[in-house]
């Protein structure tokens, strides 16, 4: 997963936010339920005043159907994949079952979107990500950070395209821009979090949710924070025959 | 005034309902009787059917219509415990004591249950999980994520009356053992209003591309095959597609008869048109989910697959 050392220069993402969806209903049916949950993370993020990383926990979901997955999941990725979105964050599903995940494959496929979601204490990507794609995200996932030349030596591709791949990353939202041009996984952003044990995380209901983790790296770099995906990477420069067609917004 | 006597079939499944239809269409106005006094055997989809049709009878006359109930005593019993006549008597005037439900819970997977708001449907998946999990599991053999699987088809069905239907309407789920056409246990969903009806819900978004075509056939088509929705978002539309997909994947049947159309995903046990037109026009939308019990490998018959 890269070097700790270098993992912890990274200032695109300060803040991990555990957001129980299943506080309001065990059962996520219905559009107004899934609109009350979609707000209520919404509000959580807000309140977090930075770039978050948002764990959506499923752990106590029941049933979660068509509709309400649309509200909450669709419409969180698509709200904040948009050049105007209101502010920095990127999603994690956690505690999910082979229920939800075709749910929630039916709907990112609907809308075209990825999600990363953890699955058997592992990171996975879902959604309609093509070959290639997925393959640079499988990539970065294993070095967890990476500048572009550490990704192109990687992958085995030119530093140009390596480039091009980690903002296509960035662009979907599966991966963060940070400090200096360097990209991170969301699952390296996850393991930075004290104490995170991986597999087990403690969650903390609606109202107190939002936690404001340290700052990684000297105070001094700071200002040399970029907003993760504060770039719009939604013009991307001339992409090599190794780039895949760009889906359509 | 003239009272118009509409005679309930024998067999009050979804044929004896297209016969109901069909002199309900035949009559007109006036006040109806509806006389299901040598009724022997019904369906949810049969007795959701005939609640549809004195609904739509009581908005096209203005007049609550006549019920004469069914005199089979296995018949009574059945329609009492599925809580048929507290229903009823919101719809009909009929001259007979309310039956009550009998104490404790019915064996049936879900009673005859109102739709008319969200609350109802969240209602209706809480109250259900327990009892499909025996049922799908223990009597039809469905593996245990199954039960999630139908109370995301329950939950998308009904709410397709609270979201589009622009009208109440009424649910029920039972098991049965459909000797005739299946020769094994089935778990049946049927879901009824009397609204505006795909082609009415649909209508000021879609018709005008369609011109001349436009249908309850192609209508129920948008929506059935295309995920086509009367709202713009996006998002929309996915239900009927994750119910498509869903009964598939278990060999079912699931129907939507609305106005003169029905469109059905039809499963390979079988014989059924996918999609059928010039059927008489019936207000709303009446949908039919089918399971059929899962015949482990080396079992007889056809039927549902286990790999749900």
């Amino acid at each position: 997963m890269g070097d700790p050392a270098t993992r912890g220069m990274a200032v695109g993402v300060e803040t991990v936010l555990h957001t129980r969806v299943a506080t309001l209903y065990s059962n996520l049916v219905t559009r107004p339920t899934g609109r009350a949950v979609r707000v209520a993370i919404e509000q959580q993020i807000q309140d977090s005043g930075g770039p978050c990383l948002a764990i959506l926990d499923f752990s106590h979901v029941g049933v979660i159907d068509f509709s309400c997955a649309d509200e909450v999941i669709a419409k969180l990725l698509r709200t904040y994949r948009r050049p105007d979105r209101p502010c920095e964050a990127f999603f994690l599903a956690h505690g999910v079952s082979e229920h939800h995940r075709d749910l929630i494959e039916a709907v990112l496929q609907r809308h075209n979107q990825l999600l990363v979601a953890v699955e058997s204490g592992r990171p996975a990507l879902w959604g309609p990500a093509p070959a290639r794609l997925r393959t640079a995200w499988d990539c970065l996932n294993r070095l967890g950070c990476a500048f572009s030349a550490e990704f192109a030596s990687a992958r085995g591709v030119s530093p140009h395209a390596a480039s091009s791949w980690l903002k296509r990353l960035a662009n979907w939202r599966v991966a963060v821009r940070e400090a200096g041009g360097r990209f991170a996984s969301l699952w390296a952003i996850l393991e930075r979090r004290p104490g995170y044990g991986g597999e087990v995380m403690e969650m903390s209901p609606y109202g107190i949710a939002a936690e404001r983790i340290a700052p990684y790296g000297p105070k001094d770099e700071a200002s040399d924070r970029v907003a993760a995906g504060a770039e719009d990477v939604t013009t991307f420069p001339h992409e090599s025959e190794e780039i895949d067609q760009l889906p359509a917004w | 005034m003239t009272t118009h006597v509409l005679p309930v079939p024998e067999t009050l499944d979804d044929r004896g309902f297209e016969t109901l239809v069909t002199s309900w269409v035949s009559v007109g106005g006036g006040r109806m009787l509806l006389d299901a006094r040598h009724v022997r055997w019904v369906s949810p989809y049969g007795i959701l059917g005939l609640l549809a049709a004195g609904a739509a009878s009581l908005r096209r006359s203005g007049e609550r219509p006549l019920l004469q109930p069914p005199e089979s005593r296995e018949v009574v019993s059945y329609l009492a415990r599925i809580g048929f006549y507290e229903q009823a008597h919101r719809v009909f005037d009929f001259h007979e004591r309310v039956r009550r439900r009998p104490a404790g819970e019915s064996d049936a997977l879900l009673e005859i249950t109102p739709i008319q708001s969200h609350q109802d449907v969240h209602d209706v998946v809480d109250r259900v999980r327990d009892r499909a999990a025996a049922i799908l599991g223990k009597r039809l053999g469905y593996p245990p994520p199954a039960v999630l699987h139908f109370s995301v088809i329950l939950s998308e069905v009904c709410q397709n009356i609270v979201e589009h239907a622009g009208a109440d309407g009424w649910v029920s789920a039972q098991t049965y053992n459909w000797k005739q056409r299946l020769g094994r246990q089935v778990v049946v969903i049927a879901v009824t209003d009397v609204g505006m009806g795909f082609r009415g819900s649909l209508a000021r978004e879609h018709a005008q591309r369609y011109g001349d075509r436009w249908s309850d056939e192609t209508a129920l088509e948008a929506a059935f095959l295309h995920g086509v929705s009367r709202y713009r978002d996006p998002g929309r539309g996915q239900g009927l597609q994750g119910i498509r997909k869903q009964v598939s994947r278990w060999n079912g049947l699931f129907t939507i008869r609305s106005g003169t159309a029905q469109i059905a995903e039809v499963p390979d046990w079988i014989d059924k048109e996918p999609i059928a037109g010039d059927l008489p026009d019936f207000p709303g939308a009446q949908i039919q989910v089918v399971l059929p019990q899962i015949i482990p490998p080396g079992g007889s018959g056809e039927g549902g697959r286990g790999d749900g």
